[in-house]
């Protein structure tokens, strides 16, 4: 009778055996990359707004301040979106016959919101308030990136919560002075600099969960 | 074979000892190979288990085990789906079944590895026509084990944070927490059992290659042998491979079940807060798997005809045993009581003095007395010792006692710990109960199989046996 | 992010949640909109509540139920399934910015106004916060009299009442949609017939403007009848003072004066109107600083327990019907010692026979001997629920004793006609058998409920042609009027109304109608014909023609008008008047078996009975939720042969039992039965059964409907609240939903008593001193981080077990309710209990009442055995719990010595669209299978935290105050730094009878307690 099993199956055996071990190992490891992937975290795809509002021409042509539109930023948990009205302040003169902002008129007439869609969530579980940063020296840029360079706003950071924590555990080298918060282009003129605004600032590194889980 | 150490059991003589008149020879053991069948005929014998024709009683235990896995499975989706809730669980019970069933199977788990490593250390004859029995035991038990400590997570699609890993949260499991501990060692244990069992059954994977009938089940069992052709070389790495893993694994029975006491150890609950439970739980263990060996060896023995192989050499060691373990169990109740005194703690003395045999669940306490301590007292008989329908009884009831066990640790401490206003009943529901009954049948249900696929009795290690006994015999 | 399930930039789900409840408002798409709200604020509930790890396979699908059942479906694939799940893109969400944003808004920050909430007629004040135009949470009013910036249980739930879904949405006329217009007809009709044939009824009212529209009704519509009705407003003590001083007066206290205090079936610190005040004014005397602290005395007589039980010196407990009795022994007692010339010798005469029952006269002579001891400074005080007389004779021994003018004043009703014909609702029924009622305006209330059995008001609106209910709910009164319209919730309309002291309290709403209904001021104007105008116009204009000297603006903002307390009254005592009632007084014997009916705590007089909070918050006494049971004494129980839990079947006796009073005796069914489960009160009076009002509902509330017995059912007269009855054991069971079965502490060392004099000596500081410190440890013991080190004390001396802290806690941190069911199997989930403890005989017991949250252990059992750390310690000494990375082991409870965690068995959170509306924006809302307890209200501290670190200041501990601190009417809760000497918590802490429960332990709990101190009556055993 023939043998049950040719020779080749050698070698079949040493690969099956093989590739099983590849299977579990990639099995373990997908998930962990997947998760670090820009897909999973939502970093740098441009998001489709209402109004095709370019940060690049407010922010670097008009030189508007970003807490002229984003005003709860130093008062607030929320920096907020502009309300139609606000932005009608000035696009009642400029541009106010402008096809594009057509659903901003229709807002303040109708009083319909407009329906900005988000580029930074943050789960519900987490309460970051941008008040307690901006008024402690952390700059808009340090989390939004160049706003003033995107047309259509994508997000920069991973916003997970090991991107977090990087800065909570060491707050000091994002450090700004106030008057600089707003400036995406701001360098610190001496490493020593933002040791100096630590002290000033009193600032703490706040690693407990409660700090933006309650 | 190295000229093994320390006192060792002659095999006992050569003429018949049956278990109908057991005192024939008082001072002498019974043979633990009957009749030294040759190889052919062991092989014959054993390796026919796995062809013979399914009879209507094992179609009916298959069936009726079936039915029982798919409950299971049901009543775990329905617990997935709506929350523990649908279990008897509350506050102050948080762990009710759940815990107690792993615990129990975790438990029952421990005599196979106990017996295949530990006895096999010990150059125990006895253990080898018994030991990939109760290895299978053990893997099928611990495959029960392990479903409830998923189960019984509030979020079960999270447990995988009780692992280790490189998480985009930066977060880690907690080493000061038993829990993680737990799993670890539940899943090292588990891993360790299968390699263990899986190495002792290659050579006889490959008997099965060459004796199957069909050539679909000889190429089936040939891929799982792996290419063993039984070469003196092949044998040398077998053996080294199997002592080494004998070493690896007898550890575990150790640690696995002192880490699940450190579940309960570790904490300040009265009942619970106490050193004695490592080397306690480990006896319950041991205890709870032997009773359970008999609970299934006994009918196995009778279906399969396997009256020579395993003879009531086997039943009178195993019984030994569980009559040693009974006394260890006994002494850590009389231990918990005398500390709950000594210590003049008042919570724990309310716990172990008044709660336990006199509060609202004292009737589970006295049947757990009664089946841990006083039924085993019967072992010290020689006769009772060999009487298979006795030990059958003793078997099932020692393992209803150690889940009461359990029972008294969990819930009953938990019911009434230290601030009464907090103190509530546990009553289990249909879903507590269903899913006990669904683990036994998921139980039975791998076991009915692997009686079926593989030869329950190791062939070539009982063949070794034989010519050892052989060759001390000439000598 | 707020986890409250509405979005952050709020203008969205606000908007929609206006815009669909606006629609509600008019009629006929009401419940598709309805529903339209329901989804546009449920979906980010459930997203909220699905909590997503950025890597966690459940999380990253935008739908949670999408993400479950994928979670299902791969559950098998095991790690492959995670990295699929992982992997798929994330949701894109909406950020909805308002049109015009409202000046004085900032998306995320809360603003707080000042109203009032009003029962009885009587406004407590309150603020509350509103997050973008949505009312989360009530606060006492530090400024306002009747509040002192403390609430009851009730005033903390009135959100969840507002956002109730079950609330009257449409008007209808037989169940069937009708326009206004229907109405308008029927008003019309009633003003061209100057009316004739109208009787309206209305709640008893202490608003000036309501009262000014009443008077031009009258006017307007001289024929009209006005009655004004609810069944536990005070009656008795107007009618005892107008026996007493010749005209109806109502009683004020000064109880910081009163060295002595005698309450007479009278629950001052949780029922009576000014209830919060007196609370504080008792308390104030009661806090015991050291051994020498000058503490008032105070003396309970009642049937059953009530807080003023709770907290009292010496409790008797004597059947309602004997109270009179005792007052007039009491009132013996005190003339005999001090041989007044006052009353007339008739009255002296027959005084001086009466005799205290031998039972009882010890402690009569004692109490007797010390208020002669105490002229000036001590008080009696009677029930609403005693007869007229004992108020008459409480007067007298104060007046007796000069109390009057000094802890006792009298003022004018501050209610419109109280204590005149007008609020007797028999005069309804007996203005429709006469046939003079055509035309039935019910404005409010429940009185087709509430009505005592003598009243059969229900049969008798279905006699009247046109009869119209205003109100809030589909209730039995609405269905038994031809036409129901919805009515405003007190946060929802413009107003005013005066608080028991007569303080003249403005109301703002603090959000548009939700269904558009009409206020009682908008029907009577339309009664009147007057032009329309918005609420705010003619509340200003009525306001600034009514209190010109006080504009509306300030006391809006302030929530009050100081100085308007009504001003007390010289009085005389017309012994003449009285000496016949006197004399009278306690003839009657004693039937057998007595009912005594009182208010629920929580549900009143079945007005809150459909609202959630309140019914699953446990009776002080009983802890009974979800239920009424009828409680009696153990003794009683024993000669009924009944349990807990077995069901009594009470029925009144016939009428001869009826009360003096205008209650037409023909009227009365010859027998009410109601069937209630017992449940055992040790300390309650023998041969008594009281029973609370409230239940057994059955108008349109699905919440209350069904839910026990209707005490008012066996109420026969509006001034009789204890009749006889006949209990017969029904034979079977309900079990009760009781959230503490164990009567007993088993003689653990966990609510500490002690006397005053007790303190004073070396071996009671001694004992106590056992129980705080450090322990002895092997290990150094952690320093503190720099920064404020969070710490609380609660006063178990003060505390009366009111529970309004449980419901401040469940309304600030969004706990769910679970009901009977899951109570009964002990799954609550409040993060606060109150646990209850009796010591001493089973007829006479001592009961201790103990607050019970997560005690913040410094050594924290709990966190050490967390798998996954979900449970950790702040710097700051806070037990955080991480709701997000707990999988739910549930170690943590087991190994938590107090059990004040709670876990989520399973997915409990309210889904219900509108109700979700009431949670608080700034609390994680937590998914099923998640562990949570108290965290000292972290929200709030983080809040300081930042609002200092952005204003650029330090914070202060007084800068935090907790949900349950904030709420309590004795301040029997101190909160703050342990690194602030000075702060009340340290102080608390270097008393001689501050304590750690189960200090033995070495948990080193951050909440440690004041032992309750007693000041008995040495005199007395």
């Amino acid at each position: 009778m023939a043998a049950l099993f040719p020779p080749w199956t050698n070698t079949a055996t040493h690969v099956v055996l093989g590739a099983l071990g590849a299977l579990v190992a990639g099995a373990l490891a997908a998930p962990m990359v997947c998760a670090r992937m820009p897909d999973a975290t939502g970093v740098g795809d441009p998001v489709l707004q209402p109004i095709a509002f370019d940060h690049r021409h407010h922010v670097r042509d008009d030189g508007i301040d970003c807490l002229y539109c984003h005003e709860g930023a130093e008062r607030s948990a929320f920096a907020g979106v502009p309300a139609a009205d606000r932005c009608m302040g000035c696009h009642d003169q400029v541009w106010n016959d402008s096809p594009l902002i057509a659903p901003l008129r229709a807002s303040v007439e109708t009083g319909a919101v407009i329906h900005w869609q988000r580029v930074h969530s943050l789960p519900d579980f987490v309460y970051f308030d941008h008040a307690v940063h901006v008024t402690r020296g952390i700059g808009c840029v340090s989390c939004h990136g160049r706003v003033d360079e995107m047309a259509a706003v994508y997000q920069v950071g991973r916003l997970t919560m090991r991107w977090c924590l990087d800065c909570h555990r060491d707050p000091e080298p994002r450090l700004r002075p106030r008057d600089q918060i707003t400036n995406s282009t701001w360098q610190p003129d001496s490493p020593g600099q933002t040791t100096a605004l630590a002290r000033q600032y009193g600032t703490r590194r706040l690693t407990h969960c409660s700090t933006c889980h309650r | 074979m190295p000229e093994p150490i320390g006192p060792r059991d002659r095999g006992g003589t050569a003429e018949r000892t049956d278990g109908a008149r057991p005192d024939v020879l008082p001072d002498v053991l019974p043979d633990v190979l009957i009749g030294r069948p040759d190889d052919a005929a062991l092989s014959a014998q054993l390796l026919a288990t796995t062809t013979r024709p399914f009879t209507r009683g094992w179609k009916l235990g298959f069936a009726i085990c079936g039915a029982l896995t798919l409950l299971l499975f049901a009543l775990v989706t329905l617990t997935v789906l709506r929350g523990i809730g649908v279990w008897g669980n509350n506050m102050p019970v948080a762990w009710g079944f759940g815990i107690i069933n792993f615990v129990w199977w975790i438990g029952i788990g421990h005599a196979g590895t106990f017996i295949s490593a530990i006895l096999l250390l010990l150059e125990q004859r006895w253990r080898t026509s018994i030991n990939r029995f109760t290895e299978g035991m053990t893997l099928f038990a611990v495959m029960q084990a392990g479903l409830f400590p998923l189960l019984h997570l509030g979020r079960p699609w999270f447990a995988y944070w009780l692992f280790p890993y490189p998480s985009v949260m930066d977060t880690w499991p907690q080493v000061r927490s038993a829990l993680p501990w737990d799993a670890a060692a539940v899943t090292t244990y588990f891993l360790v059992s299968v390699m263990f069992w899986y190495l002792g059954l290659i050579p006889d994977l490959a008997a099965l290659r060459d004796h199957a009938p069909t050539r679909p089940r000889r190429i089936a069992y040939g891929i799982f042998a792996l290419g063993w052709r039984g070469s003196v070389e092949q044998w040398r790495h077998h053996k080294v491979a199997y002592l080494l893993l004998a070493g690896l694994a007898t550890p575990l029975v150790v640690s696995v079940h002192s880490i699940v006491s450190f579940d309960f150890a570790s904490t300040g609950l009265p009942g619970w807060h106490s050193t004695i439970f490592p080397p306690f739980f480990v006896a319950g263990a041991i205890l709870s798997g032997f009773a359970m060996v008999l609970t299934l060896i006994i009918p196995a023995r009778r279906v399969f005809r396997l009256d020579n192989v395993i003879t009531l050499r086997h039943f009178d060691a195993a019984a030994k045993l569980l009559l040693v373990m009974s006394w260890i169990a006994t002494y850590a109740y009389a231990i918990e009581l005398f500390m709950a005194w000594y210590s003049d703690d008042p919570y724990e003395g309310y716990q172990q003095l008044v709660n336990r045999p006199g509060g609202w669940y004292a009737w589970g306490y006295w049947l757990m007395i009664f089946c841990n301590c006083v039924v085993t007292q019967l072992l010290w008989s020689r006769r009772l010792r060999r009487n298979l329908k006795l030990l059958f009884v003793i078997g099932l009831l020692v393992n209803l006692g150690m889940w009461l066990e359990r029972f008294e640790i969990i819930v009953v401490s938990l019911s009434r710990d230290f601030l009464p206003s907090a103190w509530h009943l546990f009553v289990p529901t249909w879903v507590d109960l269903g899913i006990l009954t669904g683990t036994l049948g998921f139980f039975g249900l791998l076991f009915l199989g692997f009686l079926r696929l593989v030869p329950f009795v190791p062939v070539a290690e009982l063949k070794q046996l034989r010519a050892e006994l052989a060759h001390e015999e000439a000598a | 992010m707020p986890t409250d399930g509405f979005d952050l930039e709020h203008g969205v789900r606000q908007e929609a949640l206006e815009r669909a409840v606006a629609r509600v408002g008019h009629g006929w798409h009401g419940i598709a909109a309805l529903v339209e709200l329901a989804a546009a604020s449920a979906w980010p509930a459930e997203r909220a509540a699905h909590e997503a790890a950025p890597d966690d396979p459940g999380a990253a699908p935008g739908d949670p139920a999408l993400s479950r059942r994928s979670f299902l479906q791969l559950a098998g694939s095991g790690a492959a399934a995670v990295g699929l799940a992982a992997c798929s893109s994330r949701p894109s969400r909406e950020i909805l910015p308002y049109a015009s944003q409202p000046p004085e808004l900032t998306p995320g920050v809360p603003l707080h106004y000042a109203t009032a909430l009003v029962e009885d007629g009587f406004a407590t004040g309150v603020l509350v916060a509103s997050h973008e135009g949505r009312p989360t949470k009530v606060e006492g009013n530090p400024d306002h009299p009747a509040s002192l910036g403390a609430t009851r249980a009730i005033e903390q739930a009135a959100v969840l009442q507002l956002f109730d879904p079950e609330r009257a949405r449409l008007i209808t006329e037989r169940g069937a949609p009708a326009p206004w217009a229907a109405i308008e007809a029927v008003l019309d009709a009633a003003r061209a017939a100057r009316g004739d044939g109208l009787h309206l009824v209305l709640e008893p009212t202490t608003s000036p403007i309501a009262i000014e529209l009443i008077r031009r009704v009258r006017a307007a519509l001289p024929a009209a009848g006005v009655t004004f009705w609810s069944p536990f407003s005070p009656r008795a003590s107007l009618a005892g003072n107008r026996l007493a001083f010749g005209r109806p007066l109502q009683t004020q206290l000064e109880l910081r004066a009163a060295d002595v205090i005698v309450a007479l079936d009278a629950d001052l610190v949780a029922e009576h109107p000014m209830a919060l005040a007196y609370a504080r004014q008792i308390s104030d005397r009661r806090r015991v600083v050291d051994g020498g602290s000058a503490m008032s005395r105070l003396y309970a007589i009642e049937a059953g327990y009530t807080a003023t039980g709770v907290i009292a010196d010496h409790r008797f407990s004597v059947r309602g019907s004997q109270i009179e009795r005792v007052a007039g022994e009491l009132l013996a007692a005190v003339l005999g010692r001090l041989g007044l010339a006052g009353p007339p010798p008739a009255l002296t005469a027959r005084l001086a026979s009466v005799a205290p029952a031998a039972e009882r006269a010890p402690w009569i002579v004692a109490i007797a001997a010390e208020l002669t001891g105490a002229p000036g400074r001590s008080v009696v005080v009677a029930g609403e629920r005693q007869p007229l007389v004992v108020h008459a004779i409480a007067a007298a021994i104060n007046a007796a004793l000069g109390n009057l003018g000094r802890t006792v004043g009298y003022t004018e009703p501050v209610a419109f006609e109280a204590g005149q014909p007008s609020h007797d609702l028999a005069g309804v029924v007996r203005a429709i058998d006469r046939g003079a009622v055509t035309r039935l305006l019910v404005l409010g209330g429940n009185p087709v409920y509430t009505a005592p059995q003598g009243v059969a008001l229900a049969g008798a609106i279905g006699r009247v042609a046109d009869s119209v209910y205003l109100g809030l709910y589909d209730h039995e009164t609405a269905r038994a009027c031809r036409y129901a319209v919805p009515g405003l919730h007190e946060l929802e309309q413009w107003g005013a109304a005066r608080a028991y002291d007569g303080t003249l309290t403005p109301i703002q709403p603090l959000i548009e109608p939700l269904f558009g209904g009409r206020s009682v001021a908008d029907v009577l104007h339309r009664l009147l014909d007057d032009p329309p105008a918005d609420a705010r116009d003619r509340l200003a204009a009525a306001w600034s023609r009514l209190v010109p000297d006080a504009p509306l603006e300030a006391a809006l903002g302030l929530g009050a008008v100081p100085g308007t307390a009504a001003p007390h009254v010289a009085v005389e005592l017309a012994w003449g008047a009285l000496a016949p009632v006197i004399s009278a007084a306690g003839a009657r014997s004693p039937a057998p078996l007595e009912l005594a009916i009182r208010p629920h705590p929580f549900v009143h007089d079945g007005r809150y009975t459909n609202n959630p909070w309140l019914l699953e918050l446990p009776e002080p006494i009983t802890k009974l939720t979800w239920d009424c049971a009828a409680q009696l004494s153990p003794a009683t129980a024993a000669r009924l042969g009944v349990a807990d839990g077995d069901l009594l079947a009470l029925t009144v006796a016939g009428p001869g039992a009826a009360g003096g009073d205008t209650v037409v005796a023909a009227a009365l069914a010859p027998t009410a039965t109601i069937e209630l489960p017992a449940i055992i009160v040790p300390g309650h009076a023998d041969d008594a059964i009281t029973v609370h009002a409230g239940f057994g509902r059955d108008g349109g509330e699905h919440t209350a409907r069904g839910i026990g017995a209707s005490a008012f059912r066996l109420w026969r007269s509006a001034l009789e609240f204890h009749p006889a009855i006949t209990a017969v054991a029904r034979g079977d069971r309900r079990p009760l939903a009781i959230t503490q079965a164990e009567l007993s502490d088993e003689d653990r060392p966990l609510a500490l008593t002690g006397t005053l004099a007790g303190l004073a000596g070396p071996a009671v500081r001694d004992a106590l001193a056992h129980h705080r410190g450090a322990q002895p440890s092997l290990y150094a013991r952690r320093p503190h981080a720099p920064g404020a080190q969070w710490a609380m004390s609660i006063d178990l001396t003060t505390c009366t077990g009111c529970s309004a802290c449980v419901m401040a806690c469940a309304a600030e941190n969004n706990t769910p309710v679970v009901g009977a069911r899951q109570v009964r199997n002990g799954r609550e989930m409040h993060w606060l209990r109150i646990d209850r403890y009796y010591r001493g005989p089973a007829d006479a017991p001592v009961l201790a009442v103990q607050p019970m949250a997560c005690q913040h252990c410094e050594l924290a059992p709990c966190e050490y055995v967390c798998p996954v750390e979900a449970t950790t310690h702040s710097p700051d000494g806070l037990n955080e719990m991480t709701y997000n990375r707990c999988i739910g082991t549930r170690f943590c409870s087991n190994n938590c010595p107090y059990k004040v965690r709670r876990f989520n068995w399973f997915d409990f959170k309210d889904h219900r669209g509108l109700r979700i509306a009431a949670r608080n924006p700034d609390v994680t809302v937590r998914d099923r299978g998640v562990m949570e307890k108290c965290t000292y209200c972290v929200q709030r501290i983080r809040r300081a935290e930042i609002d200092a670190r952005v204003a650029d200041r330090p914070l202060a501990g007084s800068d935090v105050r907790t949900a349950c601190q904030q709420v309590c009417p004795t301040q029997a809760i101190a909160f703050g730094s342990l690194t602030e000497v000075d702060s009340p918590v340290v102080e608390h802490r270097r008393r001689p009878h501050s304590y750690a429960v189960l200090h033995d332990q070495g948990t080193a709990p951050r909440t440690q307690y004041l032992a309750r101190i007693r000041n008995p009556n040495g005199a007395l055993p």
